[in-house]
């Protein structure tokens, strides 16, 4: 099994975030969740990524468990995310940010006497150019638009040269434009380095032009799952999202 | 180790003596930390300040109404700080904030040296509260069960005030979420000014308590800021409650310590402090605020 | 104001230059004054590595800085130890300390990390005032004599200059390695390096670490320069001063540390010797730059220049 999870349950007190929660994704594939809000879908990738731990419940990757192990490790076995909340480093530049990525997937973060602007040079503006910030790169994080931001959480993300990507509504606020630059980024990720994405969204658009399979998730629990075309189609679905226009 | 019990039982009272005058100290620095978020180093000096400003109310005025002056001079004092200075650094960096008030701490040392000397002074007790009681061979200092009386009174009026009051219930959110204050339509910028105000009050009120027991040196703040904050951490951040437990078992330690370990009494605050943060970083009671 | 890196550079051989020649044309106060700045901005920058770099509020390297010049004095007065040994072994003396603390305070942030610092750094005051059999108690240890190559004015100076030059270059290579960069993405988002590998709880640990051994060579520096040492450079108001020399010189800066240590230190001796109103002088000029340079000295010059690049792009 490539990644997988098996019951997956975390209640905040009364709240069931999560309850019970199985799925799995298959290599090289685009993934999506879809979902109102407060479906659990953040709480999910939290549990995933092992920023929260879960009551009960497995996660699977490359048939190794790491349920609630600790974020870093899980980053290291392959499994990267964005958050929807951008978390980058505001008074460092696009590129400084980047290189401290970059450096650290590498494992040089504990290099205490090399000159970290010499290093990986290239691999830093490569992945500032796949994320479309080639013209900010000297511009400080927190200056940037709310678009651009999302695009480097993006590449913080993707700079960990991951196996899975979770991306956490990666175009949440954005403007329609900037959503597509996004998408492009997304699906050159699948084609050129074999990663398999794992997308929370809540914009249908979006999940529509990309996604090969459709988790819905409603309550903290999986409704159905299908293609886009199943989903689309499929009257429950319709139901949850009352007043979505196709 | 022999030590009587009535050494035990005499130092723990002077303890408890002492802890009151922690805790009235601390109660408006925890305030002031707890609700605005603000790190107020200065406290110590404005305590200081209301030492040396004893000196003159008691001799003008008497001591009683001492009680009432001195903590109000210090309200307006803290009043001017809180409007002048400690108003524009609310969202600045902690850092920032301590850089602030080692600022005010350099300007208000020199006027207390410039006005009243670097020689120490004392204040006489007043006589009516001179003396011992004598319980079983314990001595107690009548001034002891005065503060002691005292400050469990401002203990409960504070406690009163936060808790069964609407101003109380207005502070305890600020507490917890400015911001969210601020929406419900609340003039947070008065309820901060009021809280700096009583909180430099309260380190009047510990000034004039503490003075007839102590010599007014200069110097004094540095170490009873240190002391001030080590109960803010230990009862944690905002909560009155804590900082009257914290405060009392501080200084019940630092005066049985001093039967125990004479040499390193002093140390007990420190170590106190530091099991604290290891244990239980955001204290008895509070929340980690910030 | 632009400067390009390598205006930076020139500056900075000229005035290493002018450093050099300075022994042979002003009289021996200045030198003196000099050689102070160099060791308060030594100690400012390994406190910088905390609090400028890393986020963190550290206010309690007095520890460090009074281990340093402590264990130099105690070593040198009461063993047979050769001088340079003494010297060498003190910052590890320090860093002992630093390795102990930065353990301590390891999952704490903020004020409550800031006064985890001061608790200990009081206790090591204490201990160094309760152990008058080592440390000669609140007394102090005085007349404590180097080395016959360490005497004299100019000879302290040159030997000040070079160690905190070389700790300086040392401290520079840090900051702009990948583990320096580490350090300032944990400043901004201590989250998020969590999920791009980074251990900031050993990350942190060690910037400490290194942090303290730094602060100690200044303290066993001013132990060589001053002859003695006394308790007090461990009391909490001397963390205090290491924190403004950063903050008044911008803590976002590399340089600032040592510019706020001579802006320290001459406001001190200037004002002493115009009026006995110093720390009136200093504390009001605290509270102006406070509110009107958040930044501090040079942090107002690079935020115009970092301004000014973004500006170029336009």
């Amino acid at each position: 099994m490539f990644f997988a999870v098996k019951e997956l349950r975390k209640w905040f007190g009364g709240v069931k975030a999560v309850n019970g929660v199985s799925l799995h994704v298959n290599r090289g594939e685009i993934c999506s969740i879809i979902g109102p809000n407060g479906a659990g879908k953040t709480t999910l990738f939290n549990l995933i990524t092992g920023f929260i731990k879960p009551d009960s419940g497995e996660v699977t990757f490359l048939d190794e468990e790491i349920t609630g192990r600790h974020p870093k490790v899980i980053t290291e076995k392959g499994i990267a995310r964005s958050f929807q909340i951008v978390k980058i480093f505001p008074r460092l530049t696009v590129y400084d940010n980047v290189m401290v990525a970059v450096l650290a997937q590498q494992g040089k973060s504990w290099d205490l006497f090399g000159q970290a602007k010499k290093y990986a040079r290239g691999e830093c503006h490569q992945l500032i150019k796949s994320i479309g910030l080639s013209g900010e790169s000297r511009r400080l994080a927190g200056q940037l638009s709310h678009g651009n931001q999302n695009r480097l959480e993006v590449g913080l993300a993707v700079a960990m040269k991951p196996k899975v990507l979770l991306l956490d509504e990666p175009t949440a606020g954005m403007a329609v434009e900037e959503k597509a630059g996004v998408l492009a980024t997304i699906g050159q990720m699948t084609k050129e380095q074999g990663c398999t994405i794992f997308l929370c969204e809540h914009d249908m658009r979006v999940i529509f032009e990309v996604s090969d399979t459709v988790w819905v998730v409603h309550n903290g629990e999986v409704v159905t799952h299908g293609t886009v075309a199943e989903i689309r189609g499929n009257d429950t679905v319709r139901k949850i999202y009352l007043g979505e226009k196709n | 180790m022999e030590i009587e019990i009535s050494a035990i039982l005499g130092q723990l009272v002077d303890g408890v003596g002492r802890g009151m005058i922690y805790f009235l100290l601390a109660a408006g620095l925890t305030l002031i930390f707890g609700v605005m978020n603000i790190v107020n180093f200065a406290h110590g000096v404005f305590y200081m300040l209301g030492v040396y400003l004893c000196f003159i109310v008691v001799r003008e005025f008497g001591f009683g109404p001492g009680f009432i002056l001195v903590p109000l001079f210090l309200a307006v004092i803290g009043a001017i700080a809180e409007f002048g200075l400690f108003r524009r650094i609310y969202k600045a960096e902690h850092a920032m904030q301590l850089l602030l008030s080692t600022g005010v701490i350099y300007i208000v040392s020199d006027v207390v040296r410039l006005v009243w000397g670097v020689s120490p002074l004392t204040l006489e007790m007043p006589a009516l509260l001179k003396g011992f009681f004598s319980i079983h061979s314990i001595l107690i200092t009548k001034y002891n069960v005065f503060v002691i009386s005292l400050t469990v009174l401002i203990a409960a009026v504070m406690f009163f005030i936060l808790y069964r009051t609407k101003i109380g219930s207005v502070i305890r959110a600020c507490t917890v979420d400015p911001e969210m204050t601020i929406c419900a339509g609340i003039n947070v910028h008065r309820v901060f000014l009021l809280v700096f105000m009583v909180g430099t009050g309260l380190a009047g009120l510990a000034a004039i308590a503490a003075a007839p027991m102590i010599s007014a040196v200069l110097g004094m703040d540095a170490q009873m800021i240190i002391v001030a904050f080590g109960v803010v951490i230990v009862g944690g951040a905002g909560s009155i409650g804590g900082a009257f437990i914290a405060a009392l078992v501080i200084g019940i330690v630092e005066c049985l310590g001093i039967l125990i370990l004479p040499q390193f009494a002093e140390a007990f605050l420190y170590i106190i402090v530091v099991i604290s943060l290891l244990l239980r970083p955001s204290g008895l009671f509070g929340k980690l605020a910030g | 104001m632009r400067l390009s890196p390598r205006s930076v550079w020139v500056i900075a051989v000229v005035v290493l230059c002018g450093l050099i020649a300075l022994p042979f044309i002003v009289p021996m106060f200045w030198i003196n004054l000099l050689t102070e700045i160099l060791i308060l901005g030594l100690a400012g920058m390994s406190v910088n590595l905390l609090l400028g770099y890393g986020g963190a509020l550290p206010f309690g390297h007095a520890a460090f800085y009074a281990a340093g010049a402590y264990a130099a004095a105690v070593l040198l007065k009461k063993t047979a130890l050769h001088p340079a040994a003494v010297l060498i072994v003190s910052p590890f003396i320090a860093m002992a300390l630093g390795a102990i603390l930065g353990f301590l305070i390891a999952r704490l942030y903020r004020f409550y990390y800031a006064m985890m610092t001061t608790a200990f750094s009081m206790l090591v005051w204490t201990l160094i005032r309760k152990l008058p059999s080592i440390t000669n108690g609140d007394d102090g240890i005085t007349g404590v004599k180097v080395m016959d190559a360490l005497t004299g004015v100019n000879n302290i100076y040159f030997f000040c200059l070079i160690v905190v030059g070389l700790c300086v270059f040392l401290l520079w290579r840090i900051v702009n390695s990948p583990f320096g960069w580490s350090l300032r993405a944990i400043r901004e988002n201590s989250v998020r390096t969590t999920f791009i590998r980074i251990d900031v709880v050993k990350h942190r640990y060690v910037a400490f670490v290194v942090s303290s051994f730094f602060c100690g060579i200044a303290g066993m520096l001013y132990v060589v320069y001053s002859h003695g040492t006394f308790p007090d450079y461990a009391y909490w108001t001397k963390s205090a001063d290491l924190v403004m020399v950063c903050i008044l010189g911008g803590m976002l800066t590399f340089w600032g540390p040592i510019v706020g240590a001579a802006v320290l230190t001459i406001l001190h001796t200037l004002t002493t010797s115009i009026t006995m109103y110093w720390p009136l002088v200093i504390g009001c000029i605290i509270c102006l730059v406070v509110l009107l340079l958040p930044d501090g000295v040079i942090g107002r010059l690079e935020r115009e220049q970092v301004q000014g690049e973004n500006e170029i792009e336009k």
